[in-house]
């Protein structure tokens, strides 16, 4: 009896330990959400992680794809980067965020050199698409494209190339970034010196030239990257041997046109030709005509192409003081920089503030920098999500009909 | 009539079928409850069938935090005649540091009380729970979001391909 009772009590202790082993068995299990409320934990990350969640699991994966989730998401505004500080072993990028609140903000994104690059020197910032920067380094002999992207933090580069020679003062070669659709490949293009146009797909890694020329030569108004707008990059010409015209490159069956500027007898020639920027309603082209500043954009663009005027502004600083005007992805910003605190004579700048016009109210603000700025470039993180093809305008490439230039 | 009364005393049962004792004032905190009341109001016993006993004495505890400091501010602005900016500011960072100390639980827990919220559909526990667990899938990688969340992954080699080659990126060979 005495024996059974032992017996049945480490059947019990044994029961107990197996019930035991078998909770802490049961201890990592898995934990489940409900769609809807795993969306909402989702939607409140940014695309960086996003892109980790994405692989995690099928649940996460079906969410993340879903086009609901994309739309709930809060639209991201491109910030604007001012000003690129570069020394040899990191990049300081100067941004402004929040183009619309009256109390924008500033701050400063430092990137540290990769192990690829020996040296940062001469770097200069040339274009960016999607939260990916784009910079040149030219040297004596050739240039190299550094992309880099800020979402996963890497670099890559390009095979040197030869850009074209024509002005030996210019420093920045013909280059920039865009995305093409098909072949789901991020490319870079160049004007290298044999006239060729070239493109570099990241996928394969290698420098091809395309089979049409250049059908306007001389180099081209190349600060600020072209406007990538209706499956096509624009840029336009210096305006050397003849008048200002712009150059259409078709990104997807990589012909070129040539599409003229709004011509208007009363035009005043200013020192600096204008870069065409992009608005919402098409590609734009700033003219000046007396002491107004007219903004005409290219509608109609898969018919005959013509120009209408869009805004005409008279804002006393924005005429007279500005010395570039800068393009926004989709915005009717228009920039301007205030006076005294320019280059001439050599002092050190501490600060500068620089004025934004919006066409589209009317109204101007201020943003103020702690350093100097000489190179406006849009930072471009409105694109879309790494995954999906940009859904903007600026990379739609409809089925074409024959453009008429 | 029930709603008149502000201490009215209501019971919540949980699915283990313990019995809370809650204030009204506190139980209208959960909108499913504040519905339930206002549809019936003579009802004072509430059986939550989807709620276990110590999640429910989690959520009932971060109501009545939340239902005490905003009856404080009430009082301290009827007194006063209005409130102070500092003093509202000093409360508000107590309640946040509260919240903060609340949220130290492990992920199962977290994710049961991210259901309870869910359910009993209390805004602010829901937004608050929500929020913490964001930030625990923030910058990890995939590997290390499975593992905090004891997920499985279900995705087969093929398919973990197909996403990626689905993702235009340019620096997909590098990783």
């Amino acid at each position: 009896m005495a024996v059974k009772l032992i017996k049945g009590a480490r059947e019990t202790f044994n029961d107990l330990l197996l019930c035991w082993t078998k909770k802490k068995e049961k201890a990592p299990e898995t934990v489940w959400l409900p769609d809807d409320v795993m969306f909402e934990i989702l939607v409140k990350l940014p695309n960086a992680s996003l892109r980790h969640c994405l692989y995690a699991s099928k649940q996460f994966h079906n969410i993340i794809s879903d086009l609901k989730f994309e739309r709930a998401r809060p639209p991201i505004r491109p910030a604007l980067i001012m000003h690129v500080q570069v020394s040899k072993d990191h990049l300081n990028l100067y941004l402004v965020n929040d183009w619309y609140d009256r109390a924008s903000t500033s701050s400063v994104v430092t990137i540290e050199r990769p192990d690829l690059v020996p040296d940062l020197t001469g770097l200069r910032l040339v274009d960016s698409l999607n939260e990916m920067l784009c910079f040149v380094q030219t040297s004596k002999y050739d240039s190299i494209i550094h992309i880099y992207n800020s979402q996963i933090n890497q670099w890559i580069a390009t095979p040197p190339f030869k850009p074209v020679s024509c002005f030996p003062e210019r420093i920045v070669p013909l280059c920039g970034l865009y995305y093409h659709e098909p072949s789901r490949c991020y490319r870079v293009f160049s004007l290298q010196n044999d006239r060729g146009f070239h493109v570099h797909d990241l996928g394969t890694g290698f420098w091809r030239k395309t089979h049409g020329n250049i059908p306007y030569p001389g180099p081209s108004d190349w600060i600020e990257g072209a406007v990538l707008m209706n499956g096509c990059l624009h840029w336009s010409t210096i305006p050397l041997f003849d008048e200002h015209r712009i150059v259409a490159f078709d990104i997807n069956s990589e012909e070129f046109y040539i599409i003229w500027r709004p011509i208007t007898r009363k035009e005043r020639s200013c020192g600096r030709y204008q870069p065409l920027i992009e608005t919402k309603y098409g590609l734009g082209c700033p003219v000046w005509i007396n002491d107004a500043l007219h903004i005409w954009v290219f509608t109609d663009y898969y018919g005959l192409g013509s120009w209408t005027l869009l805004y005409c502004i008279y804002d006393y600083h924005v005429l007279w003081k500005s010395e570039r005007l800068l393009r926004g992805p989709m915005l009717e910003l228009l920039l301007s920089d205030e006076g005294e605190h320019w280059f001439w004579n050599k002092k050190k700048i501490i600060a500068s503030r620089i004025k934004i016009y919006n066409c589209e109210i009317g109204e101007s603000k201020y943003v103020k920098f702690d350093a100097s700025i000489y190179q406006f470039t849009w930072y471009r993180n409105t694109g879309c999500f790494f995954w999906q093809v940009p859904r903007s305008i600026r990379q739609r490439s409809p089925e074409r009909k024959k453009v008429l230039f | 009539m029930a709603r008149s009364s502000t201490e009215n005393m209501i019971t919540l049962m949980s699915s283990d079928g313990e019995e809370f004792m809650v204030t009204e004032k506190v139980a209208r905190e959960c909108t499913t409850i504040r519905n339930m009341l206002e549809d019936d109001c003579v009802i004072t016993n509430i059986p939550l069938p989807n709620v276990t006993s110590d999640i429910l004495s989690m959520v009932i505890e971060y109501c009545m935090e939340h239902v005490a400091a905003a009856e404080k501010a009430a009082a301290e602005t009827a007194e006063k005649g209005s409130s102070s900016a500092p003093a509202a500011a000093k409360a508000n960072k107590d309640l946040e540091e509260w919240d903060k100390a609340f949220m130290n639980v492990d992920v199962y827990t977290l994710c049961d009380l991210i259901l309870a919220a869910n359910y009993l559909n209390v805004s602010g526990l829901l937004d608050l729970t929500i929020q913490t667990a964001a930030n625990l899938i923030k910058g990890k990688s995939p590997e290390q979001i499975r593992k905090t969340f004891h997920i499985q992954n279900d995705l087969s080699l093929e398919e973990e391909e197909k996403i990626r080659s689905q993702t235009p990126w340019a620096f997909e060979k590098s990783e």
